[in-house]
């Protein structure tokens, strides 16, 4: 075995600089979106049938298909009822029409949903979809939904958030096999149990209040607390942090923020509401200007951490993180 | 497929035909091809990213992904005129340009500069005026300057170097990769080593003045 010359030890310290690897995270996000594009170009293509077949059964088989086909006329002839559109997605995602004859369609960016359509989210998946200017369904990785309309969703599977401008007329219905719960306002989780734990729903509120009714019985969770019904036994309630680990893949899907003519002061709005992250201040920072920060540019595809750095480093602030809280304060001259 | 590539370059065609093979499998719609397409050239592009965009990890996977996306969609339209990877950087070097431009008008602009707005003043109230330290810059910079200078190398020396020294490919592999007995390739690793120094000389840097 050659032994390396000093020359080449140099070459391989200096060159090493240039070894850095994605994070796992990363390379997970990454792939999850170059599936999403492969399923989307690779849809399955329609079964032939067997050419088997006798002449009667071909002429049935005719006849079915010219019933078919005029069904098929008659609904593509019908207006759907758009219930939601696609604000943000990761993964795949893939929407199925009401009808039988409906296909299977991966859901892109812009994308709209159809009443009827049940969604299922692949395991790294996610999507945010905007019902109304007030108000936004999403829906976390391994979840089945069905938009019955536009304020009725059947979850029977995973996990949804609802997000409603607090005071605004938003209604929305989440029907689960195991109760129904309604928003009083404004920002809640409900999570139906999937394979791990069957049998049961939790409602989770992090802001305003959310209601859960099963059978007659009706019980109100206010912000910061979760109910929780397992197998058919009582109820059971607990409280729950803004940035409690079950909100976390929520900020993978921001919604959309206009920052051009937006103030600092409701960029941090918009994060805070995101994130569940409060922003505080500390000493030297006049957060009372902050109402006269114009804001100019566009933070999209930036999910809110990262905009939030992008926005204050403008304006020579940065941040940190203490618990539920995200502390900006004056940018300091790094070390080295 | 046969392809035409006599003498000394037989065994770069070996590698274009795997490209090849490697691009009729995710057009036809190969799942398992996909995993390799990733696997074989996710990370690649991100390192390409990583020392482009000054070590931001965060602009390097929005890169690295977003090339890897774009190729996808545009798969078809790779002739095999070079090699996949130097194709996929070219997309990634397009997304990189992007993405600086995208960031430089975000820096630069997210805070109005009216001359004589309020915003200004407003900005200039809630922030230090001094202090934005550039010496965090150097670190970034060094990875920059070593990246450039590896690019600019002549032939193929900067994919040798990269493919010994980064991906940490044995004599044998690089020599299979491109084209060469191992005898050559290690001697061309040799001249490699040597331009590479001569370059960093003619911008007046001894390797030692860049290491950390």
């Amino acid at each position: 075995m050659n032994t390396p010359t000093d020359d080449e030890r140099e070459t391989a310290a200096l060159l090493a600089q240039l070894k850095v690897a994605p994070p796992p995270a990363a390379r997970e996000r990454a792939f999850a979106k170059l599936q999403a594009e492969f399923a989307a170009q690779h849809a399955p293509a329609v079964a032939s049938p067997s050419s088997r077949r006798s002449r009667v059964r071909w002429a049935v088989a005719a006849g079915v298909v010219v019933a078919l086909l005029a069904g098929l006329t008659w609904r593509g002839s019908q207006p759907r009822d758009l219930v939601a559109r696609v604000e943000s997605i990761d993964g795949n995602v893939e929407s199925r029409g009401a009808g039988w004859l409906d296909g299977r369609d991966a859901l892109a960016d812009g994308g709209t949903v159809a009443a009827g359509s049940t969604l299922q989210v692949a395991a790294q998946g996610g999507v945010l979809l905007r019902l109304s200017p007030d108000l936004t369904v999403r829906l976390a990785g391994n979840t089945r939904a069905r938009f019955v309309a536009a304020d009725r969703l059947e979850l029977s599977a995973g996990q949804a958030f609802v997000d409603a401008t607090p005071g605004a007329h938003a209604p929305l219905r989440i029907v689960t096999p195991y109760g129904e719960v309604t928003h009083l306002g404004t920002q809640y989780l409900v999570r139906v149990g999937a394979d791990t734990a069957p049998h049961e729903v939790e409602v989770a509120v992090r802001e305003g209040r959310a209601q859960l009714t099963i059978g007659q019985s009706q019980r109100v969770a206010e912000a910061g607390h979760w109910l929780l019904r397992r197998d058919g036994a009582e109820l059971v309630e607990g409280t729950i942090d803004p940035v409690d680990a079950r909100f976390e893949w929520i900020g993978k899907l921001p919604s959309s923020f206009k920052l051009e003519g937006a103030t600092l002061a409701g960029f941090l709005a918009w994060f805070q509401r995101e994130t569940g992250l409060a922003p505080i201040y500390s000493d030297g920072v006049d957060a009372g200007q902050f109402s006269q920060v114009q804001l100019k540019g566009s933070i999209d595809e930036l999910e809110p951490v990262e905009a939030l750095s992008y926005v204050l480093a403008t304006a020579d602030l940065a941040w940190h993180r203490e618990g539920a809280k995200v502390v900006i304060e004056k940018r300091r001259a790094a070390a080295g | 497929m046969a392809i035409d590539c006599p003498g000394p370059r037989r065994l770069t065609c070996v590698e274009m035909e795997d490209d090849r093979l490697l691009v009729q499998r995710l057009l036809a719609g190969d799942q398992v091809a996909l995993r390799q397409f990733f696997d074989e050239y996710f990370d690649r592009l991100y390192r390409f990213a990583y020392a482009r965009l000054r070590g931001d990890a965060t602009l390097a996977e929005d890169a690295a992904q977003n090339a890897l996306v774009r190729a996808l969609r545009g798969l078809s339209t790779w002739r095999g005129e070079a090699s996949l990877f130097s194709w996929l950087a070219q997309i990634c070097r397009n997304e990189i340009a992007d993405l600086v431009e995208k960031s430089a008008r975000i820096a630069a602009h997210t805070v109005s500069l009216d001359a004589e707005g309020q915003a200004r003043d407003a900005a200039r109230a809630v922030a230090a005026p001094e202090g934005a330290a550039d010496k965090a810059l150097a670190g970034a910079e060094r990875l920059k300057l070593i990246r450039q200078v590896l690019d600019e190398l002549p032939g193929r020396y900067g994919e040798i170097l990269e493919l010994k020294y980064i991906e940490e490919w044995d004599v044998e592999r690089i020599a299979q990769r491109v084209g060469l007995s191992f005898e050559a390739a290690q001697s061309q690793l040799q001249r490699a080593r040597a331009a590479f120094r001569s370059a960093l000389a003619v911008r007046g840097f001894a390797a030692g003045d860049l290491l950390p």
